[in-house]
């Protein structure tokens, strides 16, 4: 069956019913006034916040790093103490790749993929500002650390044992459990992102007529939920060894600091990846405008996006190609990491391909463009270098390396992202930024980056390691750091410009036109200055540059000839529409201004970041606060049964307005969420096999186990807990009270019971956790198991309440469904544990 | 699927389907990497065997990548339609998730081949 194509009304709408409309629109869109404006969760409004704090950041991991080059200029320079240096070179790279690099991308999307989709916003609001409120506490935590000389110091990627036995200050624990927490809010901002590009795109942008920004920052959020997850595993470890003795990683007692490693390249690696594919999704959106073309193999960029997202986790070895692993471990991920090259080659040939077809036009954001291409390809030889073994083993821990990330990290992302502001800012406040600053900015950027970056190459191929604070006379470096300092000035300068532009007042300034770069995609039909509404009615989408193709579109879409021009319920609504075709499906009711949001994050920060101070009774006061906040946030906010089923969109189109199971977007972030969660708890599982299979002696002989019998009972009654709660949403949907009731209330007592059985393995057995790296396994696995059990205990009760207070009906049943599937996890969870408690030592 | 013009329909289409080569060789991937560290670890010196151990598998994993290729390139191949297939039809969309999945799957053979050849070349343990 063909697809049906609903073209614009033929007729403008009478000029009163536009106005109308308008106005209604408007209300149910205007953004919070006064103290309230911090209440807002609007998608733009946030949006902004959280790219201004991300550019924030940008500049104080810059200025550490200038401190870093004035120390570096001259050899044994007295600028900078040893301990100084270490947690300035810390936090300056915690701070680029954590609360610049990764965020950027998370800020830019929610400011403009509504836009990109012709969307009214994205489809959990206050989940974006959870996420912001959360990145703020969490970073300046960190940035604030240094000014009471209590700043983590042992690198970035905070190895052991130097940072579990020789670092005793708080430095390490702000940023286990500070990046934690932004790890955590950057879970949930993927959730966002991943189900606003797959579900709230407008009617006819079928999946291969999204912009390639949207492939990317698909392809980005889903690594993140399976890079994030390691690092939040290797933390906790980490940390339960800092706090509590627990030894993950100390020798002495069955551990091994080779875990954390492999456990940090797990997000380190993909990482990389995941700064870098936004960032040239950027550039995706550049050239097309500028070459005033359509861009060449759409096909093959998107081969590129998928193809980079996974071969980027067969990678995270050859950061550890020095450790002493197997000759062919370092065979295996040497090819993996040749092979990576082909996909992000296949774009760049595409990007050059595009600007071959058309006619670029001589314009500020190409340059930055070149300025990216170039850099990132010299970043990506070096990195074909080291990821041949045996030159890694001359280079690695050197300036070459330092010279290699900064090729990729500042062409892969600073200069896209440079080049970016100057592209989009018309569409944050209607003005443009200054061509003239701009081309300073571009040139101040490009040559101080090679002048810093470059010798370092060489410096690196001469001996010098990174991370020295200082080095001798007549090593042959003096002149090469000097040179690098000089470079780092003139980015210093390159910088400063570019932040006075988008810092000074424009109000002078005239507005710029609508679409003044004569783009062809959808963000660009936003008028000057935008309305908070995003899109004055959803445009029916026929091609991949709907601007340059659908004639007439702008005029259509401000008229409100096209899908849901009105806001007659005075409500905020988004559309939802089907993931492949994108056929719309559901009207989407959003929640409007709310402080809850700033609530739930303010305690949920305190949970985490408390406990480094060893605060630990706040931090559970914190936890338990925070979990009433979400509590009430859910009862009021979310699965609203509404006053009628189905609304009218316009052009003979009826979609409901409320949707349970895998129709609603929530059961999706349930779902996404979890895979996040089971990967964490994948990780944990990957520290007992590598244990497990590097340790004869593990289990230890002679040491206590948990035991068959509590965990084989812990694990039926988790499974019966399971069962119920599933078969209570079919009940639930019959209607039928007393088994409802009665089937969530026997699920809470059997998740009481089996979360108790499985902490009672190892606690009636005897297992000491600070005595062995084995007891602290299996502790770590059953209290897991064992907070499972607790959540799906509190959303049972949640289910029960609902039902009570007539929130969830045998038809309006969002709630049940999602804590069905949260109930899969837990079972799986619960028969993993068991596997791994009592079947793997007896394979032993 | 006995006729070309019947699975081009949104609900005869998935986005898994892209995932699915490059999940094949991260599979294979993971599970060489497995046995060359517990081979490894259980005293061994690796070598030919451990090579062949490593490359067998890498002949299936291709096979069936070649099978979800094989799959795209139906898709891709439905005939009609004008190139460059980004018009606003089933068909092309249906086009463009075969090309995709053809690409991924060309990826992922590269891939799987570097592998396989890395293994019979190093496949001592030292």
């Amino acid at each position: 069956m063909q697809h049906q194509d609903h073209e614009p009304l033929a007729e403008s709408p009478p000029i009163e019913l536009q106005r109308q409309q308008t106005e209604r629109l408007l209300r149910a869109w205007a953004p919070a006034k006064g103290w309230r404006y911090w209440s807002e969760v609007n998608n733009s409004v946030v949006g902004q916040w959280y790219t201004g704090l991300t550019i924030f950041f940008l500049a104080y991991g810059g200025v550490l790093a200038a401190l870093m080059r004035i120390q570096l200029s001259i050899p044994n320079n007295k600028f900078m103490t040893a301990e100084t240096y270490n947690q300035v070179f810390t936090v300056h790279g915690s701070v680029m790749m954590f609360l610049f690099a990764i965020p950027i991308f998370e800020a830019f999307s929610i400011m403009f993929l509504p836009q990109m989709l012709g969307a009214r916003d994205l489809p959990f609001p206050r989940l974006s500002a959870y996420g912001f409120w959360a990145f703020l506490m969490g970073g300046m935590t960190l940035c604030l650390s240094l000014f009471f000389n209590a700043a983590p110091s042992g690198g970035w990627f905070m190895y052991p044992p130097l940072t579990s036995k020789y670092e005793p200050g708080i430095g390490p624990d702000i940023w286990l459990l500070g990046f934690s927490f932004i790890e955590v809010a950057a879970i949930a901002a993927s959730v966002e992102l991943i189900i606003g590009i797959l579900k709230s795109r407008p009617p006819g942008m079928r999946i291969h007529l999204i912009p390639l920004y949207c492939w990317y920052v698909l392809v980005a959020a889903a690594m993140i939920l399976f890079a994030f997850p390691p690092l939040i595993t290797g933390s906790m470890l980490l940390e339960l060894e800092r706090a509590l003795n627990w030894p993950f990683f100390d020798v002495s007692r069955g551990g091994d600091p080779l875990l954390w490693q492999h456990l940090f390249w797990l997000f380190g690696h993909p990482e990389v990846y995941i700064v870098f594919l936004p960032s040239v999704a950027l550039v995706a959106m550049i050239v097309p405008t500028f070459a005033r073309t359509p861009i060449v193999g759409y096909s093959w960029i998107v081969l590129s996006a998928i193809g980079t997202g996974f071969i980027s986790f067969g990678l995270w070895v050859h950061h550890m190609f020095t450790t002493g692993l197997p000759g062919i471990t370092l065979a295996l991920f040497s090819a993996a990491s040749q092979a990576v090259a082909i996909p992000t080659g296949v774009q760049i040939f595409c990007f050059i391909a595009t600007m071959l077809v058309g006619r670029v036009v001589n314009s500020l954001p190409m340059m930055f463009v070149f300025g990216a291409l170039a850099t990132f390809v010299i970043g990506g030889l070096t990195g074909v270098m080291v990821a041949v073994a045996s030159f890694d083993f001359q280079a690695h821990d050197t300036y070459f390396i330092v010279a290699h990330l900064h090729s990729v990290l500042i062409g892969g992302s600073i200069f896209p992202f440079v080049g970016a502001t100057y592209y989009f800012y018309p569409l944050v406040n209607g003005k443009k930024l200054s061509e003239r600053l701009g081309r300073i900015v571009f040139w101040c950027l490009f040559i101080g980056f090679n002048v810093t970056f470059m010798p370092m190459h060489l410096t690196g191929l001469r001996g010098m390691p990174r991370r020295v604070y200082t080095y001798s006379e007549g090593l042959g470096l003096e002149t090469l750091n000097l040179i690098s300092s000089v470079g780092a000035a003139i980015l210093v300068a390159g910088f400063a410009v570019f932040f006075w532009d988008l810092l000074r007042n424009k109000d002078q300034e005239p507005l710029s036109e609508r679409n003044p770069w004569g783009a062809g995609t959808l963000e660009w039909l936003q008028e000057m200055p935008g309305k908070p509404w995003g899109v004055r009615s959803i445009p029916e989408i026929d091609s991949r540059y709907p601007l340059w193709d659908q004639a007439n579109i702008v005029r259509d879409v401000d008229e409100g000839r096209f899908f849901m021009p009105d806001a007659e319920e005075g409500k905020r609504e988004m559309l939802i529409t089907s993931v492949i075709d994108a056929k719309p499906v559901q009207c989407l009711r959003i929640p409007g201004p709310s402080y809850i949001a700033f609530w739930a994050a303010l305690f949920t920060g305190g949970a985490f970041i408390l406990p480094t101070f060893k605060l630990y009774w706040a931090a559970a006061a914190c936890a338990a606060i925070a979990t009433g906040v979400i509590l009430r946030w859910l009862w009021n906010g979310t699965a609203i049964i509404p006053e009628k089923e189905r609304k009218y969109i316009g052009h003979g189109v009826e979609v409901p307005l409320y949707a349970s199971g895998p129709d609603s977007v929530g059961w999706w972030a349930m779902l996404i969420t979890m895979l996040a969660v089971i990967t964490a708890f994948v990780s944990l599982l990957f520290g007992y096999l590598f244990y497990w299979t590097l340790d004869r002696d593990f289990p230890p002989p002679g040491m206590p186990g948990p035991g068959w019998f509590w965990p084989t009972l812990g694990t039926a009654m988790l499974m019966g807990s399971w069962a119920l709660t599933n078969l209570v949403r079919k009940w639930n949907r019959q209607d039928d009270a007393r088994l409802v009731y009665g089937g969530l209330g026997v699920s809470c007592l059997l998740a009481i019971a089996g979360g108790a059985a499985m902490i009672a393995g190892p606690y009636l057995n005897g297992m000491d956790p600070t005595q062995h790296v084995y007891a602290a396994t299996i502790w770590l696995l059953v209290i897991w198991t064992a907070i499972h059990a607790g959540l799906g205990l509190i959303m049972n009760a949640y289910c029960i309440a609902r039902r009570a207070f007539g929130r969830m009906t045998a038809k309006y049943d969002i709630d049940i469904h999602n804590v069905g599937l949260f109930w899969h996890f837990v079972a799986i969870t619960a028969v993993a544990t068991e596997i791994v408690l009592v079947v793997f030592p007896i394979l032993k | 699927m006995s006729n070309a013009h019947t699975d081009v329909e949104e609900k005869s289409q998935s986005l898994w389907l892209l995932a699915c080569p490059p999940t094949i060789w991260a599979v294979h991937f993971l599970g060489s990497y497995a046995l060359a560290v517990m081979w490894c670890r259980g005293g061994g010196t690796g070598g030919y065997w451990l090579g062949v151990s490593i490359a067998a598998p890498a002949v299936v994993a291709l096979a069936l990548i070649a099978i979800v290729g094989w799959n795209g390139w139906k898709r891709h191949k439905i005939p009609g339609g004008e190139a460059p297939h980004d018009g606003d039809t089933d068909e092309d969309r249906s086009r463009f998730l075969g090309l995709a999945t053809v690409l991924l799957a060309a990826l992922s053979a590269i891939a799987t081949v570097y592998i396989g050849v890395a293994a019979l070349i190093f496949g001592g343990c030292g």
